[in-house]
């Protein structure tokens, strides 16, 4: 599985391995050795492509690098696999805030018709002499909330109902 | 140490004969290999797109590091088992680098037979997980199988080394603290079940995978009731209710980039240390294998002449070269790693016996893995030899194959029999590797004298009845048993059952050598000890 980088909306498949001397560069179809990167600290240093060496400036900020190099400066963003291959499948039951144990609802904070995002407090609940907060799964609209207020309920048991907001 | 100095003659008549003969076999073998991993039926193709799956060599193309090699093992399994029509078993294994790390690969194929089990695929995973465990490689298993074919089940179920052993490996691999990881990409039912769940860490594919003892028809058959495949052992019920799976994944790929994390997070090998220097290449070029190894398997040629263009600078430090000459042994590097290779160069007599016995613990000692070139007919025969002791030094031999520490490698050159077979390391003994060359024979006993044996037990049979057989009746007879007998000792047929890990064109020996090499490594090795020598 190759990495993947994000140049100026474009989107670059790539794998650098090892060779003899320094490093190869599969970019697609092409190979380009050797490659090699002279780090002389505060963000200077040497980058070798393909024999040519050349000066360049570069910052790391979390996934994305900008890199100073031919007085051009680009930004390249690294598009980690885990996040850009999950495409997230809402399911019917994800749709439902359900009692993670049995307990007493402490206060509701919201009612039906409300649009609420995902991770807002929908209630707060009480059981084993603890107080929980019980979130929103996802963006939506309270369709129902189903105890009221020192009603007890099972583990489980459906406490507030989603459906998906309108647009 | 020395250069071996080739007396091959390239421009002879004799040479281009042999290069002519040895290219067809490497091509028919290229082919052979092609189809087995790629022709299938469109049917069988467009149903794995309907179901939003990638085809099997796809998926471990996505799990690999790119640009790093993949030694794939018993490509051609099952070729001349159940017609033909189960390719490689429906079984891709092999040794690869994911997250920079050394991994057995093991998927099934779900494009042949719906990934179902044959007889000859639970061999082959069988065997996968024991090299795991005997070179302590992590495993990676792509789990796309219905189950068992059932109408063979008596062939792959009960016995020790039948479908239970392959949980049993699993068990014990983790029990190694040797980690494996299983996606779930198809439905995994009865044994296949527990596969993913004996895994150590386990990913389903959203829609695609599941796991059940019994899927909806056996459900229905047993209880009737009525479930789906997704309610009854979909990936959201074992990773949030059952706790069966680890991971939920939204497709394939994503699956293959989070085995690929879970890889990259397990503790550094520490590789046994043995003798090393950097690598150089061969001074003889490996293509020169194809003129040297004769078109007619019963022609001699000098092995040397193969180890110079497989070694290191095609250097050789030979050991008592002028005792028991028909084996050769001594030291070599492959790829920087010092090998001792043993290697026929005829038929096995006392001395070479002793000679062998004597070189294996030396390597033994001191570290150093050993590499078996097969050329052997077998140990020599007649009560000369008998009275001298030839069963008693080949004792010594077998007691030095079995009990040496280091890790054992065999290639068959060419010819593969008798007790020669057992003594060179012959699958039996444990060699961490088993690689054959196209033209290799491997049999109890050679093709023509075995025809002859037979042909006379039967003819005498014959006679008892008819009286005297005819020339013609004879060879009527003859010819049968030895295309049978020549048949079932090739290397296909080898290849088919898991006699050994795959046929190797001969120019590919050295760097199928060398990923086989670095993998055994990952395994500590244990101080020289032995049994009894037979004085």
């Amino acid at each position: 599985m190759n990495h993947s980088f994000e140049v100026d909306g474009v989107e670059y498949q790539l794998w650098l391995s090892r060779c003899r001397e320094n490093y190869r560069l599969c970019l697609h179809d092409r190979v380009i050795a050797p490659i090699a990167l002279s780090d002389c600290g505060d963000g200077r240093g040497v980058v070798t492509i393909a024999s040519e060496s050349r000066p360049v400036r570069f910052a790391i900020d979390g996934e994305t690098v900008h890199v100073h190099m031919s007085g051009e400066t680009r930004s390249l963003h690294y598009r980690d696999p885990l996040r850009t291959l999950a495409t997230s499948k809402l399911e019917i039951s994800q749709a439902v805030a359900r009692a993670p144990m049995p307990g007493v609802v402490v206060v509701t904070r919201v009612s039906s018709g409300q649009s609420v995002c995902a991770g807002m407090a929908l209630m707060s609940i009480e059981s084993m002499k603890l107080e929980t907060v019980i979130r929103s799964p996802q963006d939506g609209i309270v369709e129902r909330v189903h105890f009221k207020e020192g009603e007890s309920f099972e583990q489980d048991a459906v406490l507030v109902t989603l459906i998906e907001e309108r647009s | 140490m020395q250069q071996l100095s080739s007396l091959v003659d390239v421009r002879s008549e004799d040479y281009r004969l042999n290069e002519l003969h040895n290219r067809r076999l490497a091509k028919e073998l290229k082919e052979r290999q092609q189809v087995a991993r790629f022709a299938r039926p469109v049917r069988d193709l467009e149903r794995l797109k309907r179901q939003n799956k990638l085809f099997v060599r796809d998926r471990i193309e996505a799990l690999l590091d790119p640009d790093t090699p993949f030694l794939e093992l018993s490509t051609l399994a099952a070729n001349k088992a159940y017609d033909g029509e189960v390719p490689s078993a429906a079984q891709v294994v092999g040794i690869g680098i994911v997250a920079g790390r050394e991994v057995i690969i093991h998927a099934d194929d779900a494009s042949v037979k719906g990934g179902a089990w044959y007889p000859l695929s639970v061999k082959k995973i069988v065997r996968a997980l024991d090299i795991a465990i005997e070179n302590c490689l992590p495993v990676v298993h792509l789990c796309d199988c219905a189950g068992g074919f059932l109408p063979l089940q008596a062939e792959f179920f009960a016995d020790r080394y039948h479908a239970g052993r392959i949980l049993r490996n699993q068990s014990i691999l983790s029990k190694m603290g040797i980690p494996q990881v299983g996606i779930v990409m198809g439905h995994c039912s009865a044994g296949g079940a527990y596969v993913p769940a004996l895994c150590d860490y386990n990913i389903i594919v959203e829609g695609a995978g599941a796991i059940f003892l019994g899927g909806p028809p056996v459900v229905k058959a047993a209880t009737g009731a009525e479930i789906s495949a997704e309610e009854l052992g979909g990936a959201h019920l074992h990773s949030s209710v059952s706790g069966t799976g680890d991971y939920v994944a939204s497709s394939e790929l994503h699956a293959i980039a989070l085995a690929r994390d879970v890889v990259a997070r397990f503790n550094d090998p520490v590789k046994a240390s043995i003798n090393r220097a950097a690598p150089e290449p061969p001074a003889y070029c490996a293509s020169e294998l194809y003129g040297i190894v004769p078109r007619d398997p019963r022609t001699q040629f000098d092995m040397r002449e193969v180890i110079a263009r497989l070694v290191d600078g095609s250097r050789f430090h030979e050991h008592k070269p002028r005792y028991g000459e028909t084996l050769v042994c001594g030291f070599a590097r492959l790829h920087g790693y010092q090998v001792g290779i043993l290697a026929n160069n005829g038929v096995l007599l006392g001395e070479s016996a002793l000679k062998g016995a004597h070189f294996i613990q030396l390597c033994d000692r001191s570290r150093t893995p050993l590499l078996f070139f097969q050329n052997t007919t077998g140990f020599m025969v007649g009560g000369d030899y008998e009275r001298r002791g030839i069963t008693k030094d080949g004792a010594k031999l077998i007691m030095a194959v079995s009990g040496a520490s280091v890790p054992k490698f065999t290639i068959i050159c060419n010819a593969s029999h008798g007790a020669g077979t057992y003594a060179m390391a012959g699958r039996a003994f444990d060699p961490r590797f088993v690689f054959t060359w196209p033209q290799s024979q491997i049999s109890a006993m050679g093709a023509e004298q075995a025809a002859g044996v037979l042909t006379h037990v039967k003819a005498r049979q014959l006679a008892r009845h008819n009286g005297h057989l005819a020339t013609e009746e004879l060879a009527a007879i003859r010819q049968p048993i030895l295309e049978e007998y020549r048949e079932r000792s090739s290397a296909y047929y080898a290849t088919s059952e898991l006699w050994d890990d795959g046929i190797l064109d001969p120019v590919d020996t050295r760097n199928a050598l060398a990923i086989a090499l670095s993998a055994s490594l990952n395994s500590p090795i244990a101080s020289p000890h032995y049994g009894v020598f037979r004085m």
